[in-house]
């Protein structure tokens, strides 16, 4: 194997995702979804923001879907299983979605519904740690941390996939 | 060189005249009491017909640039920059008259999405960032302002690092960044308290309070919004004007 790439020669900084407090409503969270991604048609996947507390240290990742999931309560619940997809009629579980629920969720704070980030990497980790990291707790974003808290940039599963395929592929 | 007018541009000839002439006076070229070139000679110097002449100079006499005196000739206003009264201010961290028993609480430092209407106050896109500050101001140990502070992250990224307190913002971004202020605008307004801000003063919702929305430029970008809530007590906000030595 060729030298080995580090978390630091493909993680971005943390400006190209958008920053929120945690004490923005859902509702304020959703303006920026639209003003960052939507409006701008910059659709760089993850479709996520940061989410901090008032002395800019991380606290947490909010995506697209968490939020759709912080607006409807069923969603949230841990006993919605689909029992048998073959006889179960799909459109009764959809039906009753986002409807009276969801409107007075728009002010619940987004500390409500984000992920809290408990796993970090730090820039001269391996691309290795992040990918296993990322697929075993099923993250869209990992953070990067120096001398362990100075919160420095942002992995993200297309970087790592390349950087590990590329290696791959060559050997 | 003299700017040229555009004939292919669809203003009208002279509103496009006038408008040369006019920056002309702004910039000083044509300066104060000056006597203007004959409406013969503006006429071969932009080669256009002496009614567009005409026109564009009763445009600006109309708006005070320009005075005709009879069998004399056309003159630069004196004074047409500003008849105002122009004084000076000094900025200081705090706007109270006796500010030595006031302490403040930094209860916020962090970066944010301008959703809403702080885009059009600090007139940037939704999607950029912007560092937020709020400091709680406290007279003796009574709460007695709250003021959030918004820059522009690309203002100055490592104003997130800094330790603010002991200085301004304002001042911080002028001596150690070298961001300089050209122009301040405040607005005070009353308003209602929401819960969040209240919740500081230990005061119920909707209670009326005075709110001072500073908006600090330099030259025309706006480099910090500084909202100054005030609540109903025994110290005023207080800004002294003073004119400059003449």
């Amino acid at each position: 194997m060729s030298e080995v790439k580090l978390v630091k020669d493909i993680m971005l900084g943390a400006f190209e995702f958008p920053h929120i407090p945690y004490w923005f409503s859902i509702e304020q969270s959703i303006k920026v979804v639209k003003a960052s991604f939507i409006q701008t048609q910059k659709y760089s996947e993850p479709l996520a923001m940061l989410v901090f507390d008032e002395k800019y240290n991380l606290l947490g990742i909010v995506t697209i879907k968490d939020i759709l999931k912080g607006l409807e309560p069923e969603l949230l619940k841990t006993a919605f299983k689909i029992q048998d997809e073959k006889t179960t009629n799909l459109s009764i579980c959809w039906n009753s979605l986002f409807k009276q629920e969801s409107k007075k969720l728009l002010q619940k704070p987004v500390s409500d519904i984000m992920r809290a980030t408990k796993n970090f990497v730090e820039p001269n980790d391996p691309v290795e740690k992040a990918a296993f990291i990322m697929i075993y707790y099923n993250l869209p974003l990992l953070p990067v941390i120096e001398e362990n808290k100075k919160f420095v940039g942002i992995v993200r599963m297309i970087e790592v996939f390349d950087a590990i395929s590329e290696e791959i592929i060559k050997e | 060189m003299d700017e040229l007018i555009n004939r292919d541009d669809h203003a009208k000839l002279y509103l496009q005249l006038y408008t040369i002439l006019k920056k002309k006076i702004e910039n000083q070229e044509w300066y104060s009491s000056m006597q203007i070139p004959t409406e013969e000679q503006l006429c071969r110097m932009f080669n256009v017909s002496r009614a567009t002449v005409r026109n564009a100079l009763m445009e600006l006499v109309r708006q005070g640039y320009l005075i005709r005196q009879q069998g004399k000739g056309t003159f630069v206003s004196k004074n047409f920059i500003s008849e105002d009264l122009i004084m000076a201010t000094v900025f200081k961290k705090l706007w109270f008259e006796n500010d030595s028993i006031f302490t403040e609480k930094i209860v916020a430092k962090t970066v944010m999405m301008p959703v809403g209407n702080l885009s059009n106050e600090l007139n940037i896109p939704e999607n950029k960032h912007v560092i937020y500050i709020k400091i709680i101001w406290f007279a003796e140990k009574d709460p007695t302002m709250i003021q959030e502070s918004f820059i522009p992250f690309n203002i100055c990224p490592q104003l997130i690092e800094e330790n603010i307190g002991h200085q301004s913002i304002i001042e911080l971004l002028e001596k150690k960044y070298n961001i300089k202020t050209t122009r301040v605008h405040n607005y005070f307004e009353l308003i209602f308290l929401n819960k969040e801000i209240s919740s500081y003063f230990e005061l119920e919702e909707n209670f009326p309070a005075i709110l001072m929305n500073q908006k600090v430029f330099s030259g025309d970008t706006v480099i910090l919004v500084n909202k100054f809530y005030k609540k109903m007590d025994n110290h005023k906000i207080f800004i002294a004007f003073q004119r400059k030595a003449l």
